[in-house]
């Protein structure tokens, strides 16, 4: 199975937080405090230790919100996974070496595709946010069982920004704007002979 | 007059086609039409009430839960002008540099770098398609239409949806994207990314970034 949306089904799940919230006065401004410190992880089963133990094919993503006090919420998408998650994990561990597991994760919100939180021991939070490259993300299934793992990833503070944004291999939009001067001319056009054809009658019909 | 492109997905050409004005004006002047019937921008839409508040587990008996994060990735956005909804998923930079944005082009991709909602400073990231050669018209190909002024609602993960006013449309190459875009400090900002300017078939690539700003509101 492939876990391809994210947040389609937040309604459905239920797990709202700003009913509160939007019950009272609908929609928050953006500037909600939070002292969370934002961390990602992306990687694949190539990542996996040891070598060739993960999912061919399989891609990670994940996003975590994680205060000093051990509050965390976890967003985690996976691709290219032939079988459901069946858990997932935050393991002490630097690039290439296995640990123990030190913050486990729901598998219904990774396969729904949503958000959750969970608690963590504030010391591990502490060291997580010192240290996020000596921890690593990583999710089970049947066939990728502890200690292997459809892909892994480990944690950073920042990733790299972007080089590039390609959001466009159709060509269709430039051709909507090539239209649009195509018919504003056309309609233009259009105008002048009705302006022209509006002045003839009245020519004639004054008899010039 | 406000432009209205967006029609329903249609495939791609693969390449320009000479345009038959006769065939566009009829098209345009149906979109006109649709506009003119139903383009009212509605308010947006926001998650229905939630029968529980969830609570952050405690896997480890004796620790006293801390307050909730209120910190989460983007997970739909909604224009109002358009009155465009699309569920946002997550988007790590690719090994060549460039942002993973989902392929379908019904979905939008929050860069996993960038501010979460929540976040009381720096850029909220959110790029889409404005089409594709295999889908037709991407969800994003609405940010054309955007104008200072319009409202755009965002909905986190945890479901706590965020209001936000576009402030400004600004048109960029790609090679020279603003830093402003890529900042995790400064001014707390939405900034809403698709393709635009001329497109070169040889290279199947728009030559511009279109970035729509927005801010609290």
């Amino acid at each position: 199975m492939t876990v391809r949306r994210l947040l389609g089904a937040v309604a459905a799940s239920g797990l709202i937080t700003g009913a509160a919230l939007l019950s009272t006065g609908g929609i928050a401004t953006a500037s909600t405090s939070s002292d969370a410190v934002t961390l990602s992880a992306s990687g694949t089963g190539a990542n996996e230790v040891p070598a060739g133990s993960g999912e061919a094919g399989a891609s990670v993503t994940g996003s975590f919100q994680l205060t000093p006090a051990g509050a965390m919420t976890y967003t985690i998408k996976i691709t290219g996974n032939a079988e459901p998650v069946t858990a997932g994990h935050i393991h002490r561990g630097a690039a290439g070496v296995n640990g123990d597991v030190v913050v486990p994760f729901d598998a219904v919100p990774i396969n729904g595709g949503t958000s959750a939180t969970v608690q963590v021991d504030p010391a591990i939070a502490a060291e997580i946010i010192a240290n996020p490259a000596g921890f690593y993300l990583n999710t089970h299934s049947a066939s990728f069982a502890p200690p292997s793992g459809n892909a892994r990833a480990q944690l950073a503070t920042s990733s790299g920004a972007p080089g590039s944004i390609d959001t466009g291999t159709g060509g269709q939009a430039a051709q909507d704007s090539d239209a649009a001067a195509w018919v504003g001319a056309g309609g233009a056009v259009l105008l002048a002979v009705g302006a022209v054809a509006v002045v003839r009658r009245r020519r004639e019909a004054a008899g010039v | 007059m406000t432009r209205r492109a967006r029609a329903s997905k249609r495939p791609g050409t693969g390449g320009s086609r000479p345009v038959q004005v006769v065939t566009v004006m009829a098209a345009v002047a149906a979109l006109l039409g649709a506009c003119a019937s139903g383009g009212e921008p509605t308010a947006a839409s926001v998650p229905p009430a939630a029968s529980s508040v969830p609570s952050a587990t405690t896997p480890e008996a004796g620790i006293t839960p801390p307050p909730l994060v209120v910190s989460a990735p983007p997970a739909r956005l909604d224009l109002g002008r358009t009155s465009t909804t699309a569920p946002v998923a997550l988007a790590a930079v690719d090994a060549d540099g460039s942002l993973d944005v989902p392929d379908d082009v019904s979905e939008l991709g929050w860069w996993v770098g960038s501010a979460p909602m929540g976040a009381t400073a720096g850029t909220t990231l959110i790029a889409g398609h404005i089409d594709s050669a295999e889908q037709g018209l991407g969800v994003f190909s609405d940010l054309r239409d955007a104008a200072p002024g319009d409202q755009v609602t965002v909905v986190d993960g945890l479901g706590v949806a965020y209001g936000f006013r576009v402030s400004g449309v600004q048109e960029v190459v790609k090679e020279d994207l603003p830093a402003e875009l890529f900042t995790s400090t400064g001014p707390r900002r939405l900034a809403l990314v698709t393709c635009s300017g001329p497109f070169d078939e040889s290279l199947r690539r728009y030559r511009d970034n279109l970035i729509v700003w927005a801010e609290p509101g």
